[in-house]
């Protein structure tokens, strides 16, 4: 680019400080972006958190009150133990987030290990086909599983979530696991040979120590993707004593009214109270777990 | 012993994955409603999807959120990683303050929204009326109720993305910068001749989320509007799960994922070919 040396070289001293005032121009700018863009991503919860602490009175007031006087903090045992019981919902997802995702990690190590590790006829080619299941979205198997599991009389149990994740239904976990083992010496795997530790003993006591961090991402993310699935607990389960919170809050949704569009009626405090309670254990996570978490976010991108 | 240790993810595979996907295809064949039994039909699951009105509209949406979301999103969630890219005090709070949307359970989000969103108590149209404009019937009109859908997806994926964006800006050697601008290239030019072609394949895998994500988004069409008002949020997967989970046909439903699955893996391989033309692996010799 001949004319833009010519311009560079002629760049006296003046037009060098002028261009280093434009610089810090452009960063006020640049943080003022930022400053508007981090208040619009913020803004929806800090409403839903405000509106949580109000009291009905005061949740349809127009022009609305940022600060709610007074902090009703007891909205919040009322969305838990109320006539649509919170803590119950909670305790469910509990259920089938914790167990499903230990599953996971514990059934995808295993297969990772053998992929990683050992050889064995067609390996490359099976791995291959992990990797394509990624491709498989959810609803073109979600009729026949459906299917499968009425037929097992599974549905309405927490087995559709739990024994899948004991066979290594995460393509993703096994593709990061198997990354990471890959890069494990194989002299530790010799080591441990002479000193007469087995297959199991070295997966156990090498292996799954030293791979701290990508275990750690792959449960972090499983527990937070089952966190969120929506569709699964709709297709699978029917009794509300049964919802874990993705489900409960629909229901708390038809129960307390307002919701979509209309005026909306009834308890939005309670309604957005739910949500934040819904929301805050997945901060929570996200703040312990942050590395591992982003991590797998990179390598995955979760959410579509 | 591979074998042993693969073992589980063999029987989950042909259990929950190949097994199901053989009965879905003999299903897109056949018409079922689960209780009597099945009977063939042939194509006609096929063939009565192209007679089907709810069905060219649930892909006019789908196509329509698909088109006007993806870019949007590309394009914001770039900005902000360039932005955040830059030594700006206090990177990592703007950081976890852009990511919390994306930690927000989706139904959470959605019923936020839909109260956000309100017409009449909504706090955007407070906003909107103090800069006396009108209010407007964000979820209760057919102009406006699928480009809400679009606005949610874009506050809720915009952090993660950035965050991809983030991780391929980081691994731009700090050299080619310097380099350009040696040369006297402009922010804009460096931006355009360094910055996108280094990060394309970030860029490609964005684009390919984007593109799935948008295919599959059921949530907040199902929790918000129910595919309202006038069918305007009917979008693919929710009439997909109308007609398995509601109406009980299990054989159109199933024809339909067969048809978003092909779709989706034409769409991947045509990618994989455009992929191979215009993204930048580094260390690779150009022919």
């Amino acid at each position: 680019m001949p004319e833009a040396a010519v311009i560079l070289s002629s760049r006296s001293g003046v037009q060098y400080r002028r261009i280093a005032a434009g610089r810090r121009l452009s960063s006020g700018l640049r943080y003022l972006v930022l400053l508007v863009g981090a208040a619009v991503f913020l803004l929806p919860i800090l409403w839903a958190l405000s509106t949580s602490l109000k009291i009905p009175s005061q949740v349809f007031e127009f022009p609305p009150r940022w600060i709610p006087r007074p902090f009703v903090w007891e909205n919040y045992v009322l969305a838990w133990t109320g006539t649509v019981p919170f803590n119950l919902f909670f305790r469910n997802t509990l259920i089938i987030t914790l167990i499903p995702a230990l599953g996971t990690v514990f059934s995808c190590s295993l297969v990772a290990y053998g992929f990683a590790l050992f050889r064995f006829p067609l390996r490359d080619r099976l791995f291959l086909l992990v990797l394509a299941t990624m491709m498989i979205p959810f609803q073109v198997t979600v009729i026949p599983t459906y299917i499968i599991f009425r037929y097992l009389g599974w549905l309405d149990t927490y087995k559709p979530f739990i024994v899948p994740s004991l066979l290594a239904d995460s393509a993703f976990s096994i593709f990061l696991l198997r990354q990471f083992f890959l890069t494990i010496p194989s002299e530790l795997r010799d080591a441990a040979t002479i000193d007469g530790a087995g297959a199991m003993t070295f997966y156990w006591r090498v292996l799954m120590p030293l791979s701290k961090p990508a275990v750690t991402t792959v449960a972090v993310i499983s527990l937070m993707n089952r966190w969120n699935d929506f569709m699964g607990p709709l297709v699978y389960l029917s009794s509300i004593p049964k919802f874990p919170v993705s489900l409960g809050l629909n229901f708390f949704k038809t129960f307390y009214g307002g919701g979509s569009g209309g005026g909306g009626v009834a308890h939005l405090e309670l309604l957005m109270g739910a949500a934040v309670l819904v929301l805050t254990p997945l901060v929570v996570v996200f703040l312990v777990a942050q590395r591992a978490y982003i991590k797998g976010v990179i390598t995955s991108g979760l959410r579509g | 012993m591979g074998l042993l240790l693969i073992s589980p993810w063999l029987v989950g595979f042909l259990a929950f994955t190949a097994g199901p996907m053989v009965v879905s295809f003999l299903l897109s064949l056949a018409k079922w409603d689960i209780l009597s039994p099945p009977t063939f039909v042939g194509l006609s699951n096929f063939q009565q999807i192209l007679y089907d009105p709810l069905f060219s509209k649930a892909v006019y949406n789908t196509l329509v959120y698909t088109v006007v979301n993806v870019p949007l999103s590309l394009t914001g969630s770039l900005s902000l990683a360039l932005i955040l890219n830059r030594r700006v005090p206090g990177v990592s709070v703007f950081r976890t303050l852009f990511y919390l949307p994306e930690l927000t359970p989706v139904v959470a989000a959605s019923l936020i929204w839909a109260w956000i969103l309100n017409t009449h108590f909504g706090i955007v149209n407070y906003f909107l009326s103090k800069l006396s404009l009108p209010p407007v019937p964000w979820l209760e009109s057919t102009k406006w109720a699928l480009a809400s859908l679009i606005l949610i997806n874009l506050w809720t994926v915009g952090g993660s993305r950035m965050l991809i964006f983030l991780a391929g800006l980081q691994g731009v050697p700090e050299e080619l910068y310097e380099a350009a601008a040696l040369d006297g290239a402009s922010a804009w030019i460096r931006l355009l001749h360094v910055t996108l072609p280094m990060i394309s394949p970030v860029i490609f895998f964005n684009f390919l989320l984007g593109i799935i994500g948008s295919f599959q988004v059921f949530t907040p069409a199902y929790v918000i509007t129910n595919g309202g008002p006038a069918d305007s949020t009917l979008v693919y997967v929710l009439y997909v799960y109308r007609n398995a989970f509601q109406y009980f046909r299990m054989g159109y439903a199933s024809a339909m994922a067969w048809v978003m699955l092909l779709v989706l893996l034409g769409f991947a391989w045509m990618q994989l070919r455009l992929m191979q033309r215009w993204v930048y692996y580094e260390g690779e010799v150009r022919t």
